[in-house]
Formats: C-alpha cells, structure tokens, sequence
C-alpha cells in the first residue's frame, strides 16, 4: 500500500516552517513510527522527532497525526483510514525543531500540583492499608504515561499555557482520590485558581486524545466537584 | 488544524451562540429604549422588525436560544454526574438533534407568520 507522507519541518534558526512530502510502500499493519523510522533511516536523515521505547509505554512520541493528537508508535496505517498522512508537532507549545517542542509550560502545570505522594502521617510499622474500593477510585489516573497528549489537544491550553492543563489534573485525580495521601490542601490550592480546574470547559479533546483511554474529562469533573465541596 | 470532534464542534458552536445572545440582548435593551420615545418611533422600530434582515435574525435567534440551552443542559449534566461524562457523545448528538429539530420547527412557524 502507498501512503503520503506530509512531515512538519521547523528551523529555529531561519524560523522556516514546511512540509515535506514523502511517498512510501508501507504494510497497513505498520505503524505511524515505523514509517517515520524508515523515512529517517532512508530518505532524510535530518528529520528530528522523539522517540524512546517505541512501544506506547514512555510517553515520547506524542505528536499530531492527521489532525488529532496521539501516539506515533501505537497508531497503525490502517487505523488512519487514509492514504495521505500528516504529521504535525503538538499544538500550544514552542516547537524546537520539526516534531520536537518545548515541553516546559507541561511539566510546570504538573509540578504545580505536586505530583507525588505527600503522606497523612508518619510511615507506619506495617504497609499502609487500603481497600480494593478505595483503589478504584483513582485507577483510571494512575495509568498516565504524560505523553502531553492530552494537555496539548485542550483549546483552553493553545491560548494560555499557564493553564495547569489536563495531564496535570489527571495526576493531581490520582493522588487527591488515594485514600493514604495527605497533601489534597497544597493541590486545590492550584487546582482552584484562575489557571486552574475552572478554564475546563468540557470540550473532551483531552479524553479523545489519550493513548491510555483515560477518561480524563470525567477525571476533571470528580475534581471539580471535590474542590467545591472540599474548599 | 486540530480536527474537530463533537465536544470541540459543541464548545465552539456554545460561544458563537452564546455571544451571540448577549449581543441580541444589549441591541433588544437599545431597541426597547427606542420605541419608548413615543408613538412614531414605536411604529418605526416596529416597522424595522419586519424586514427580512430581522426576520431571518431572529429564526437564528431561536437556533441560538435553543441550542445553548440544550447544550448547558448536557454540561451542566457533566458537571454533576459521572453518567453524564460517560456519555458525551451521545448527549451531544441527542442536543444536535433536539435543538434541530426544535429549530427547523419553530424556525418555520415564526417565518410562515405574518411579520
């Protein structure tokens, strides 16, 4: 099968922004990254992307792939349902070069939430305990990889990227649900804030987007409530 | 050029319309003011209304009205409810088809009506 390939190409130094165009035999059993790795390998070596495990587990090859948000690594051609396929660098944050942005405004939302576990009280002798209805409270959160996936898909972070975003929601949904963790004040704190849960408009781009299928905006929405009733 | 799916076309479309409604609602206020300056400006105001311009204002009126009220319905759903979130994209079909549906019918009644 021949597929199009449309690559975003970027050069901070000129500014020069383009598409270059690729056409490939492909299998449509082969994924987005596989082609990519190919056109690197064999047609232009100077194409710059991310990459690390290549298989949907560290989150680095999130990048925009015929208009949504996803996984180089996990989308197959076939899925594409297209012949023609465009690759585009996340959207809302700084592109560096080509494929590859400057993931800062990201890792600042998360930090801003504290994305650790901040305990209740001292270590206890023995484990500390939880039940099996406690830990489903939050297991949908806990199986982010922070791609960026789905904090760069949100309109509300393309025109503010002080906005704590999604990701960083769904971090802070995993920790202030866990029944053992005590830091829920310091996280509302910038949870509920005028870059925080309220710039959520429920647009469900984020829950679209994830390559884990993490219900995200529902995961926002629990937050919300929880900061109304909590604070 | 992000592709829009129905949470994005419905965000969007609830700004447009919501703007939309307060820009009515100071031009109604500006309107009213008008005709309160007495018999001849109450009828030249009057007379204004029933022009196509305004006639086919207001029909997209009512598709505004219908559809932002609808769609706060299924957000303020999502705001209270689990069920709700988990059922996005059928609420968002079921605004579309309801506030269509609403709006191609009254929408016909209000243009069939004697201006």
């Amino acid at each position: 099968m021949e597929v199009t390939v449309d690559i975003y190409r970027y050069d901070q130094e000129t500014g020069a922004a383009r598409f270059d165009r690729f056409v490939k035999e492909v299998d449509p059993k082969d994924r987005v990254l596989d082609v990519m790795m190919d056109i690197k390998d064999y047609d232009d070596g100077t194409i710059a992307f991310r990459k690390s495990c290549g298989h949907g587990v560290c989150g680095s090859d999130a990048m925009q792939i015929n208009g949504i948000n996803r996984l180089a690594c996990q989308t197959l051609i076939q899925d594409l349902k297209s012949r023609s396929i465009r690759i585009e660098p996340l959207k809302g944050m700084k592109v560096l070069r080509d494929l590859i942005v400057d993931m800062d405004p990201f890792f600042t939302g998360l930090e801003r939430i504290k994305p650790y576990f901040i305990p209740k009280e001292s270590a206890p002798v023995t484990e500390r305990r939880q039940s099996i209805a406690e830990r489903a409270l939050f297991d949908d959160t806990t199986k982010c990889i922070m791609c960026g996936a789905c904090t760069s898909s949100c309109p509300s972070f393309w025109t503010n990227d002080a906005y704590v975003g999604p990701a960083a929601f769904v971090k802070a949904h995993r920790f202030i649900m866990d029944s053992r963790d005590g830091g829920n004040d310091q996280r509302l704190e910038a949870l509920d804030d005028k870059d925080g849960l309220w710039r959520c408009h429920s647009i469900f781009n984020c829950t679209d987007a994830c390559p884990r299928d993490i219900q995200i905006t529902k995961a926002i929405g629990e937050l919300k409530r929880y900061t109304v009733v909590h604070r | 050029m992000y592709k829009i799916k129905e949470g994005m076309l419905s965000w969007i479309l609830h700004r447009v319309t919501g703007v939309s409604i307060v820009g009515f609602l100071i031009f109604h206020i500006w309107g009213m003011s008008q005709m309160s300056k007495g018999p001849d400006a109450f009828n030249a105001v009057v007379e204004a209304y029933k022009t196509p311009l305004f006639r086919v204002g207001e029909v997209l009126l009512l598709g505004a009205i219908l559809f932002h009220g609808f769609n706060g319905i299924r957000l303020i759903l999502g705001e209270f409810t689990a069920w709700a979130m988990e059922r996005n994209k059928l609420l968002a079909y079921l605004v579309y088809i309801f506030a269509g549906a609403l709006f191609l019918i009254g929408g016909l009644i209000m243009w069939r009506a004697e201006g």
